[in-house]
């Protein structure tokens, strides 16, 4: 039951966007994030396009990439009445005490895009990266503030032990459910207090599994004779390829044209 | 000075890859708030050697001390008395521990907690990594390694996705990309069901037979022992009995009395012989027995 | 008193891209009071089929009936249910939570309903069933070596007294001594309470030395489900699927092929031994030597 969830939720196809380079992704997805809130009018149509062609060359079916839209569901209805309601400007409606004016309804309208735009583009991004590139593009990108000690090698082990064990836990989170019910545990009925005081039984197992599981999982770091990320050499190296390039000179242009948009007050 | 260099590496030859002399492990226990703390010896004045290349099988029930044991040639425990010696590398020495740790590699039992790697060839690539081999390099012992415990087919596949034994065997292939001497495995098969057990076995007899690498198996399964050079029974932190297999299972009562078994086989055999049935001492296999009684 | 398997289905992520059948069209009876072995390799749905048993999982397809009633039918009180069939899960110990062992116990029958005295009788009573000692049912179940553990775990099921025992490989990981002792206890708790016990086991060896009545499960389906003598019988079939049967099968077959007149369904070394030394006191009794026979 558990076990069907899938992390992150990477979808295997062999397109250009697989293929880039992590880093890319995650720079290219923080100017698109930029550049949906540099725009005006005319701007939302280059977004508009950039997005389409890029879903096109991810080869990832649409049904997958809009999945992602129900979560933020109820964050867009909210934006929007608030957006509706509370923009002053002229009147188009007014119904009691509620007015609607032409601008709210305009930046209803652009936020709800912006947002449905960022969700898009972010899923993009992880559907076409396994969340080991993801972890390896933050390492690399996040390198330069390992001058400042940021420990950024730990973190991004951190994650990668994470992304490993979530499944596992998860499982195990299922089963001792079940031999708790075995015994007469009860997680359904009661109040709320009841029904923290119920999770007890739960809870305390699942911890110490883990616990243990951190415990052997050093230690078989230890025998392997991980020393944290000094004078570590890497399996798979992020090495930047000429269609890297060509696609960070994309970004720039998308850029540029988005700013230029902006300034002309387009 | 030539001599004594003569000397050594003639030493070298005789002594064993694993030496340990009167090692000891102490540990404080401690029982009750407000209590002095209990010292715990888990293991005690244990003295053994391992030769190049040898499969060695270590049995002992649950809190005999063979774990600790384990640990101690990987350098994870360093010994509070006595001394443990890795290919004349005292475990002590704090400059040599990874050197160690790369010379002995370590399986342990529960498969799913010594994968590190969210894809089976990234696990593998864990060791050489770490060791600072370079990038080509580490891919040809990645192959070679994967190759060798028969899960090469494997290396883009999730761990979590594995059965037990397919685990343990890219266990086995990770410590093997390190190039190890020695691979010392913690009761590998324990967690697992008969034909993962058959399949991890089988990878470790074969990286013994084909690439001489010096096998310590630390086990509760009596069948898997028949196979070793020689056993090591230990109890209550102390090695009790050593010899060969046949030498140690003809010994039936006395691995009773330290709550072990012997296999089924030897058991059969055993039984018969207290009826009067003229029979060699420590049958291992079925051939044996066979051939015993119809001839 | 009877569990009851009628036709049962299960489908895992019924519709979905996963979609695997884990069990199809299981009939299965199981009497009060028979001591049942279930065998089969990894992923051949013993796990699923034995968390039908309780109620903890629900057929896709099929009834499963306790005493004659469909347990899923609307009202029936499953956590009742859960009282009457004790499942052990493997690796018990996992699921210890409290503070000392007898506290860890008495979570089942407090769950019942039970008076705080009665939960300690009855938890003392199953600790005691088990082997456990006395002296240590203050203890925090975590200080316990992982044999006592286990015995502590198997405990917090029997003190719910239930009719049925169902446990999943409740020797995996322990030492040959710790395993014989537990197969032991059950044996006894099965004779002098009279209570069911299925166990799930990949030993042939113990299923072979205490069962009355083997199931074999291959690819969700009954393979075989018979006494172990006919069951490995089938030595060859059982090979066949990922399984095998206990070594004095194989020693017998092998003593046969060579002319000794032995009965080939000895499954057990007593067993082996016995008919071992009829064969060559009757190949004495004829002047033969071993040699000749051969």
């Amino acid at each position: 039951m558990l076990r069907d969830i899938t992390l992150g939720q990477y979808y295997p196809a062999d397109s250009i966007l697989h293929r880039l380079d992590p880093r890319v992704k995650f720079v290219g997805t923080l100017v698109y994030v930029i550049s949906l809130f540099l725009f005006h009018n005319w701007g939302y149509l280059l977004g508009t396009v950039f997005l389409a062609v890029m879903i096109k060359l991810s080869k990832v079916p649409f049904k997958f990439i809009t999945k992602g839209l129900k979560s933020i569901f109820v964050l867009l209805a909210i934006t929007m009445v608030f957006n509706i309601l509370f923009t002053p400007g002229e009147v188009l409606v007014r119904i009691w005490k509620i007015t609607i004016t032409r601008e709210g309804v305009a930046m209803a309208c652009r936020m709800s895009v912006r947002l449905i735009f960022l969700m898009i583009g972010s899923s993009l991004m992880t559907l076409t990266t396994t969340p080991n590139q993801l972890t390896d593009a933050l390492e690399s990108l996040l390198g330069p503030l390992k001058k400042i000690h940021v420990p950024v090698h730990e973190i991004s082990m951190m994650m990668s032990i994470a992304l490993r064990f979530i499944p596992i836990l998860l499982e195990e989170t299922d089963k001792i459910m079940k031999a708790q019910m075995a015994r007469g545990a009860d997680f359904e009925s009661g109040n709320i207090i009841q029904r923290v005081k119920n999770m007890v039984p739960l809870l305390v197992p699942l911890f110490i599994s883990a616990f243990r599981r951190a415990n052997d999982l050093a230690l078989a770091m230890e025998a392997r004779c991980y020393h944290g990320g000094e004078g570590r050499t890497q399996m798979k190296p992020l090495r930047y390829q000429t269609r890297d390039y060509a696609a960070y000179g994309v970004l720039v242009a998308y850029l540029v044209c988005s700013i230029g948009l902006r300034v002309c007050g387009l | 000075m030539k001599s004594a260099r003569m000397q050594k590496k003639a030493g070298n030859n005789v002594m064993g890859m694993i030496r340990a002399a009167g090692l000891g492990y102490e540990y404080l226990r401690y029982e009750e708030e407000g209590q002095e703390p209990e010292v715990t010896k888990a293991i005690e004045d244990v003295s053994l050697e391992i030769q190049k290349g040898q499969f060695i099988a270590v049995l002992g029930h649950n809190g005999s001390g063979k774990s600790t044991l384990a640990k101690h040639i990987n350098a994870l425990l360093v010994p509070t008395e006595g001394t443990m010696w890795v290919d004349d590398m005292k475990t002590t020495d704090e400059e040599d521990v990874w050197k160690i740790r790369q010379k002995a590699g370590m399986v342990f039992q529960n498969p799913d907690n010594q994968i590190i790697g969210n894809v089976v060839e990234e696990d593998v690539g864990f060791g050489p990594e770490n060791l600072g081999v370079p990038t080509d390099e580490i891919w040809k012992r990645v192959e070679e390694s994967l190759t060798a415990t028969g899960m090469i087919s494997y290396r883009a596949h999730s761990p979590n996705k594995l059965s037990g034994g397919q685990k343990q065997r890219v266990a086995i292939a990770g410590v093997m990309a390190m190039q190890p001497e020695c691979i010392v495995l913690d009761e590998p098969t324990a967690m697992l069901d008969p034909n993962g057990r058959k399949e991890v076995l089988r990878a470790v007899r074969k990286l013994n037979e084909e690439k001489g690498v010096t096998v310590i198996l630390i086990t509760h399964y009596m069948e898997e022992v028949v196979f070793a050079d020689r056993v090591f029974v230990m109890d209550n932190g102390k090695l009790v009995m050593q010899g060969t297999p046949r030498e140690i299972f003809s010994e039936v009562e006395k691995l009773k009395e330290l709550r072990l078994d012997v296999p089924q086989v030897t058991l059969l055999a055993y039984e018969l012989r207290k009826n009067g049935v003229d029979l060699p001492e420590g049958i291992l296999t079925i051939e044996e027995l066979v051939n015993a009684l119809c001839h | 008193m009877s569990l009851k398997l009628e036709d049962v289905t299960y489908t895992y992520s019924p519709g979905t891209a996963y979609e695997m059948h884990a069990l199809e069209h299981i009939n299965l009876e199981i009497p009060n009071g028979q001591f049942v072995g279930i065998i089969g390799h990894t992923g051949s749905g013993k796990s699923t089929l034995v968390q039908h048993l309780n109620g903890l999982i629900r057929p896709t397809l099929g009834r499963v009936l306790y005493n004659g009633e469909d347990i899923w039918k609307e009202g029936y009180p499953l956590r009742e249910l859960r009282s009457h069939v004790g499942l052990v899960f493997q690796y018990p110990e996992h699921q210890l939570f409290e503070t000392d062992v007898i506290t860890d116990v008495c979570f089942g029958p407090k769950n019942q309903g039970l008076s705080p005295e009665e939960c300690r009788k009855r938890a003392e009573e199953a600790l005691d069933h088990v082997g456990f000692p006395k002296e240590m049912y203050e203890k925090s179940p975590f200080e316990l070596s992982g044999g006592q553990k286990r015995r502590v775990a198997i405990a917090g099921v029997l003190a719910m007294n239930p009719d049925f025992l169902v446990l999943d490989e409740p020797t995996a990981g322990l030492d040959p001594k710790g395993r014989d002792e537990i197969l032991d206890q059950l044996a006894s708790l099965h004779k002098t309470r009279g209570i069911s016990v299925v166990l799930v086991s990949h030993s042939m060896e113990d299923i072979a030395k205490y069962v009355e009545r083997i199931i074999v499960m291959n690819h969700g389906h009954v393979a075989f489900d018979d006494t172990p003598k006919k069951v490995f019988a089938h030595y060859k079939e059982l090979e066949k699927i990922g399984l095998a049967a206990p070594q004095m099968t194989y020693i017998m077959h092998a003593l046969k092929e060579h002319g000794m007149d032995v009965d080939v369904t000895a499954t057990t070394v007593e067993e082996a031994r016995d008919t071992i030394l009829a064969a060559l006191g009757s190949q004495k009794k004829n002047g033969k030597k071993g040699a000749e026979v051969c």
